[in-house]
C-alpha cells in the first residue's frame, strides 16, 4: 500500500483501521518532499512559460514583416504588368496606323508609270509583302492575355497571404491558452505560500478568433450565404 | 460617382490584402482605420461611402462598430460589408441582427468581395 492509500484509508476509516496519529504524521512528512519538489517543479516551469508566449508573439510579428514584403513585391509586379499592358497597347496602336500606311503606300505605287516603278521596285516587293502581311495583332492579344493571366496569379498570391492574419489568431488563442495555464500553476504554487490569487494578463490589444482557420472549403460562405437569404427575404 | 471605401481591421496584412482587391476590381478611394473605435472616428472626421469591417478587434469590434454605425443618425444608412474568420451559424445571425448589409468568411477570393459588393451597392443608392 503506498502513501497516498494509506491517506485515504486512514481518512476513510479513522477509527477502525486502527492506525495511529503518529503513522498519520509519518506519511505526512513522507509526502512534504514530494510536495516541495512538485512546488519547485511547476515554479521552474511556470516561469519558461511567459518566454515562450513571447516567442509566439515574435513569431506573429515576422511572419506579419515576411508578409508585407511579399505584398510589396505583389504590388511591384503588378505595377510592372501594368505598365508593360499600356506599352503592349501602345505598340498595338503604332503598328495599327503604320499597317494602314503601308497598304496605302502600296496601293499608291499601282498608279505609278512604269519609270517610276522600276524606280522603286525594289522597294514594292517588300511593300506588298509588308501589306500582305497579316497583321499580328492576336500574337499582341495572346501577350496581353498571358499578362492579365499573370496578374491574376499574383492577386492569387496576394489573396493566400490572408494565411498570416488567420494563424495570427490561432497563435493569440494559444497564447491566452497558455496564460491560462500559468495563472493556474501560479495560483496553485500560491496556495504553498498563502500568496494571494493572480489574475490571468490578458493583452487587450490584440482580439482573435481561436477557432479561425484557413480553408478553400466554400462550405461555410455558403451556409452564411443562406442564412443572409433567409434574412433578406424575411425583412 | 467614386464610392470611398473604409476598410478596417486589426490586421495590417488584412487592411492590405483587401484595399488591393478593392482597386483590382475598379475601386481606388480608401481610407483605413485598426479597430472600430477608430474607424468611428475617422467615419465622423473624414467620411465614407462603405465600410468593409472584422469582427475580432480590440478597442471596439466590428459587431460593436455596426451597432454604434446603425445607432449613429448621420451614418445609419451606411452600408457594412463584415468580413471575419468567424463563420459559425450563430455568428452570422448575430450579425445580420445588428443589420450587416453582408458577410464574407475569411479567406475569401476577390470575385467573393466583388459580389457582395455589387449585391450590396444594388440594394442602395451607390452605384459605381
Amino acid at each position: 500500500m503506498n502513501n497516498s492509500d494509506l491517506l485515504v484509508e486512514i481518512i476513510e476509516k479513522p477509527v477502525t483501521h486502527g492506525v495511529g496519529m503518529n503513522h498519520l504524521l509519518k506519511v505526512l512528512k513522507d509526502i512534504m518532499p514530494m510536495m516541495d519538489e512538485i512546488k519547485n517543479t511547476v515554479e521552474n516551469t511556470s516561469s519558461n512559460i511567459p518566454k515562450a508566449s513571447q516567442q509566439l508573439s515574435t513569431v506573429s510579428q515576422a511572419t506579419e514583416n515576411a508578409t508585407m514584403e511579399i505584398l510589396d513585391v505583389v504590388d511591384d509586379m503588378g505595377q510592372r504588368i501594368e505598365k508593360v499592358e499600356k506599352g503592349l497597347k501602345i505598340i498595338e496602336t503604332d503598328l495599327v496606323q503604320k499597317g494602314v500606311l503601308v497598304q496605302r503606300l502600296a496601293q499608291s505605287i499601282d498608279s505609278f508609270g512604269d519609270e517610276q516603278k522600276k524606280l522603286i521596285a525594289v522597294f514594292h516587293k517588300d511593300l506588298m509583302q509588308l501589306a500582305e502581311q497579316p497583321f499580328k495583332s492576336e500574337m499582341i492579344g495572346g501577350l496581353c492575355q498571358e499578362l492579365a493571366d499573370v496578374r491574376g496569379l499574383s492577386m492569387n498570391i496576394a489573396m493566400s497571404l490572408q494565411v498570416q492574419d488567420i494563424t495570427s489568431q490561432q497563435i493569440e488563442g494559444v497564447r491566452h491558452m497558455i496564460e491560462s495555464v500559468r495563472t493556474q500553476l501560479a495560483n496553485a504554487v500560491g496556495r504553498f505560500d498563502g500568496k494571494e490569487l493572480e489574475q490571468p494578463l490578458i493583452d487587450t490589444t490584440k482580439a482573435f478568433d481561436s477557432d479561425a482557420k484557413y480553408s478553400k472549403d466554400e462550405s461555410r460562405q455558403d451556409d452564411a450565404d443562406s442564412i443572409i437569404a433567409q434574412f433578406t427575404n424575411n425583412h | 460617382m467614386a464610392i470611398k471605401f473604409l476598410v478596417v481591421d486589426d490586421s495590417l496584412t488584412m487592411r492590405r490584402i483587401v484595399v488591393n482587391a478593392l482597386k483590382a476590381i475598379g475601386y481606388e478611394s480608401c481610407i483605413e482605420a485598426a479597430d472600430g473605435k477608430e474607424a468611428f472616428g475617422k467615419l465622423q472626421s473624414e467620411g465614407a461611402d462603405f465600410v468593409i469591417s472584422d469582427w475580432n478587434m480590440p478597442e471596439m469590434n466590428g459587431l460593436e462598430l455596426v451597432k454604434t454605425i446603425r445607432s449613429s443618425s448621420a451614418f445609419s444608412d451606411t452600408p457594412v460589408l463584415m468580413v471575419t474568420t468567424r463563420g459559425n451559424k450563430d455568428d452570422v445571425i448575430e450579425a445580420m441582427q445588428a443589420r450587416v448589409n453582408n458577410y464574407i468568411v475569411k479567406p475569401f477570393t476577390p470575385q467573393a468581395l466583388k459580389e457582395k459588393l455589387d449585391q450590396v451597392l444594388k440594394s442602395t443608392s451607390l452605384v459605381k
